[in-house]
């Protein structure tokens, strides 16, 4: 019997009984981060790792029954020991190790090989079987240096400051958000971030994380990021709370913006993701060793051909449901 | 080069006149004049042949990667832009070498016309190891023909105006000309035109006067009495000015474009006209007597080429050959660098026969035909009988006003031929990519042919928003098959649309093309089968030579004044 299988509510260790980032309710989740594709509400009980346990309960409610292990702890659940690993996605992101009678399976979840001040570093684990993700999973997406991801973004809030723009940076607001918001410059301005940003912060702070002064969108003194400061907020946000603010320039962080280069009329992109590029996925199956990769997320289809026609036993999760 | 890719990508996200003109001050401050001079040159003039089929450029990548087909075509799929796409696969060089733009183009990419297909790849894949990826992307464009022109150009001119004190006017003009980064620098450009400053009454084109529809359903008589009134022949084709400016010619027509490279049968008379007169027209093709139904918007125009010297005009076609072009003059906006729009018409109208009459008659300047009307039926009626004679309207122009300054109320009105209208059956709907991804972009209707639809008539979906939102759902819930944005649908769906004309076609299926089909509703309750057939639109044809339809290709510049 596999270790994990595809189910009509996620994905499932029989041997343990309990599901990792389900889609629907169950009786025991084991949750890798807090984003909401993968943490969902109305399950009996949780499991996460400590790190993330304040951004879930901000996620789901303080009401949720939680228990969180540290990274590289095992837990013993049915048969199966369970351990997590940093993922290296956001906050508390992690792998989830499960390990009966000698036989590793690792689900990596979202994942990224870039530093992060934000969150602790991916580390590869040797395993019999890895399971990917692919949201990235073609060889057209290779992540520039994030330094000078940085750098650029600093110039582009300098040119704009200089002609009296505000610069708004439409990001994610989980893990993005606060990756940016740890390694901006204030010195260059004065920064704000949109209040859904705004109310995340607290857990990261809870587990270390600085970050530079900040004003919240909702705050009266907002006005004085007006023609020269930097604002974080969630895409799609492009008027109404940024009213004062006008005038303004947008720009876009997100691995998306790859290939964006003469879109005419899009927002500014950076090319910042917190995700695994095609080098960072093929460089973690190498380093697991896994006899067997499963794909999950994005071009699956094409990772696993390619995978295959490299002589590695890949197979698409989902597709094996049933 | 990095300095011009930063510039392309604050251009293309530039939602400010402000922002663009920051950008390129920025740029034309720091970049060398070599790189200047030829970021000059592809901002408002390169379009460069294809040196490359973007097929050869894929087998290259594959082989510089290793990568399979079928990856390389999924990552096109992925990312849409193929030339982005194959940039972004090949890997990263270990250290920049920090090329210059005129390093580039004319170490990497003129030379390649004079090499051998190995040569070529051996060069192309070295630049590629060489370049950051942002780069490549742009060095790919400029090989497949796939370079696009931000906008912003008139930015561009301003700032290149204000930097060098150099009115714009001057400079435009300048950069009208074909000119070349190899024959002239950006400082030897600019003391030319502060040279031509001192010239008087340097001539730009006029602004074009306004001109409405008059609507069908109105009669003639409510504008008065039909004498006060000059009733000329308006021909299908695009409106233009025609500029006789020192030694050449040239076109600027009211879609905003330069035509450089005009027609010899316009040309040569146009030369014989006095120094700094401006012509208002329009540009048709004429066979035999014959206007050829040419519809401006359709209207076929290859972009002008420049770059290199050794570059051979493209011989016409056969079919091109057939025809040729003619302007046909309605007024004159200035002569000898006098602007006339302050004078009457009559005034203008007669020193314009006295410009053509002094050039004798030519076959590639006519006079537009004043159409005498005693009463305003005459016209309705005038316009019915020249239907198959190519005739696009008739313009009516106020005999007592001048004809610029545009007055409050317009005194200008084209009595379009009435439309012909059909009903025809939703074929295919085709999506819009981008920003607007999702939405509908045209829908072509087909007609009837031995109990088959035939497509008849592509048509923008200029309909009310409900009928949008019942045509998008339709559409989600009656695509039978997609061919890229194509989506074929099932045929229920019933579009009454009107032409201007039917013209002949050997390259459109039902045999015929619709001159300037437009949607005109939504039948509700029409059954398919009450569609046109094919035989009711034949029925309609102008009798035209089918190897007529193809006009010729002047070179026309696109955008360079765009704001003007």
């Amino acid at each position: 019997m596999p270790l994990l299988t595809w189910t009509e509510r996620g994905l499932y260790c029989p041997r343990g009984d309990f599901y990792i980032d389900p889609i629907k309710k169950v009786a025991q989740a084991v949750i890798t981060h807090a984003h909401s594709d993968h943490a969902r509400r109305g399950s009996k009980s949780y499991l996460c790792s400590r790190a993330g346990a304040g951004l879930l309960r901000h996620r789901l409610g303080q009401e949720i029954s939680l228990q969180t292990l540290p990274y590289g702890e095992s837990l013993k659940v049915g048969e199966v020991a369970l351990s997590l690993y940093p993922a290296g996605h956001v906050l508390g992101s992690s792998q989830v190790r499960i390990e009966h009678r000698g036989e590793v399976w690792v689900v990596s979840s979202d994942y990224k090989r870039q530093t992060d001040p934000t969150c602790a570093a991916f580390e590869p684990l040797r395993c019999h079987t890895f399971i990917t993700e692919s949201t990235f999973g073609l060889p057209v997406y290779r992540w520039p240096d994030p330094s000078h991801v940085l750098e650029e973004i600093h110039r582009w809030w300098s040119a704009n400051r200089n002609q009296g723009l505000t610069s708004v940076l439409q990001v994610y607001s989980l893990g993005k958000a606060q990756r940016l918001l740890a390694q901006l410059n204030p010195s260059h301005g004065p920064i704000a971030v949109h209040p859904n940003i705004m109310a995340l912060l607290p857990a990261y702070r809870a587990e270390g994380v600085a970050f530079p002064p900040l004003i919240s969108l909702a705050d009266a003194d907002v006005i004085r990021v007006r023609g020269q400061g930097m604002v974080l907020a969630p895409p799609g946000i492009k008027s109404g709370i940024l009213d004062s603010l006008k005038p303004l320039a947008f720009g876009s962080a997100s691995g998306w913006m790859h290939g964006a280069a003469d879109q005419r009329g899009q927002p500014m992109g950076f090319v910042l993701s917190d995700h695994a590029d095609w080098p960072g996925l093929l460089q973690t199956v190498h380093e697991t060793g896994a006899e067997s990769i499963g794909v999950m997320h994005g071009f699956v289809a094409t990772l696993v051909r390619y995978l295959t026609e490299q002589g590695v036993h890949a197979w698409p999760v989902v597709a094996r449901a049933g | 080069m990095q300095r011009f890719t930063e510039l392309m990508r604050n251009l293309s996200s530039a939602n400010r006149a402000e922002s663009a003109r920051a950008s390129i001050i920025a740029y034309l401050d720091v970049a060398p004049e070599e790189d200047a001079t030829w970021a000059v040159y592809l901002l408002t003039q390169f379009h460069g042949p294809r040196w490359l089929s973007m097929a050869q450029l894929r087998a290259w990548v594959a082989a510089e990667t290793g990568l399979p087909d079928w990856l390389i075509a999924a990552c096109h799929r992925s990312i849409r832009d193929e030339c982005a796409a194959l940039s972004l696969m090949l890997p990263e060089p270990a250290a920049s070498q920090c090329l210059g733009l005129r390093q580039i183009m004319e170490e990497r990419v003129l030379p390649l016309s004079d090499l051998p297909v190995d040569g070529q790849e051996s060069l192309i894949r070295q630049t590629w190891r060489e370049l950051p990826a942002e780069q490549r992307h742009w060095f790919n464009r400029w090989l497949t023909r796939r370079w696009r022109k931000p906008r912003h150009q008139s930015t561009l001119i301003a700032c290149l105006a204000e930097r060098w004190d150099v009115s714009e006017a001057a400079l435009a003009s300048r950069l009208l000309q074909p000119w070349t980064p190899q024959q002239r620098s950006l400082t030897s450009l600019m003391q030319e035109c502060q040279g031509d400053q001192a010239m008087p009454g340097l001539m730009r084109p006029m602004p074009f006067q306004e001109v409405l529809l008059w609507p069908e359903a109105e009669p003639l008589e409510l504008l008065g009495d039909c004498a006060d009134w000059l009733c000329l022949e308006h021909w299908h084709g695009p409106r233009m000015q025609l500029i006789r400016l020192r030694d050449h010619v040239v076109g600027w027509t009211e879609q905003g474009a330069w035509l450089i490279d005009l027609p010899d049968e316009i040309q040569r008379p146009a030369k014989k006209l006095p120094e700094g007169s401006i012509l208002l027209g329009t540009m048709t093709a004429w066979n035999r007597d014959q206007s050829l139904p040419v519809d401006p918007a359709r209207m076929r125009v290859e972009p002008a080429f420049d770059v290199q010297a050794d570059m051979k005009p493209k011989p016409r076609s056969r079919q091109a050959r057939t025809s040729s072009w003619v302007y046909m003059v309605h007024d004159l906006l200035a002569l000898e660098q006098q602007d006339l729009c302050d004078q009457p018409l009559a005034t203008r109208r007669a020193l314009l026969d006295q410009c053509l009459g002094s050039i004798g008659e030519t076959a590639g300047l006519r006079h537009s035909r004043i159409v005498p009307l005693r009463e305003w039926r005459e016209a309705e009626a005038y316009l019915e009988q020249a239907r198959g004679s190519g005739l696009a309207a008739l313009r009516l122009l106020s005999l007592p006003a001048a004809s610029l300054p545009t007055p409050a109320g317009t005194r200008d009105w084209l009595l379009r031929l009435p439309a012909l209208r059909f009903r025809g059956v939703l074929m295919q709907a085709h999506a819009v990519n981008g920003s607007n991804r999702g939405k509908i972009e045209r829908l072509s209707l087909g007609v009837w042919q031995n109990a088959q639809l035939v497509p008849a008539a592509h048509v923008a979906p200029d309909l009310p928003a409900e009928d949008l939102s019942m045509i998008a759902q339709f559409v989600r819930e009656n695509t039978v098959e997609r061919f890229g944005p194509v989506c074929v649908l099932k045929p229920q769906l019933v579009f009454e649309f009107a032409c201007d004309a039917v013209v002949p076609s050997r390259r459109h299926k039902a045999g015929f093309q619709l001159l300037r089909p437009r949607l005109v509703r939504y039948c509700v309750d029409a059954e398919p089968n009450s569609a046109h057939h094919v035989a009711q639109l034949t029925e309609q044809m102008i009798p035209v030579n089918a190897a007529k339809e193809t006009p010729l290709r002047p070179r026309v510049e696109r955008g360079l004044f765009d704001e003007m």
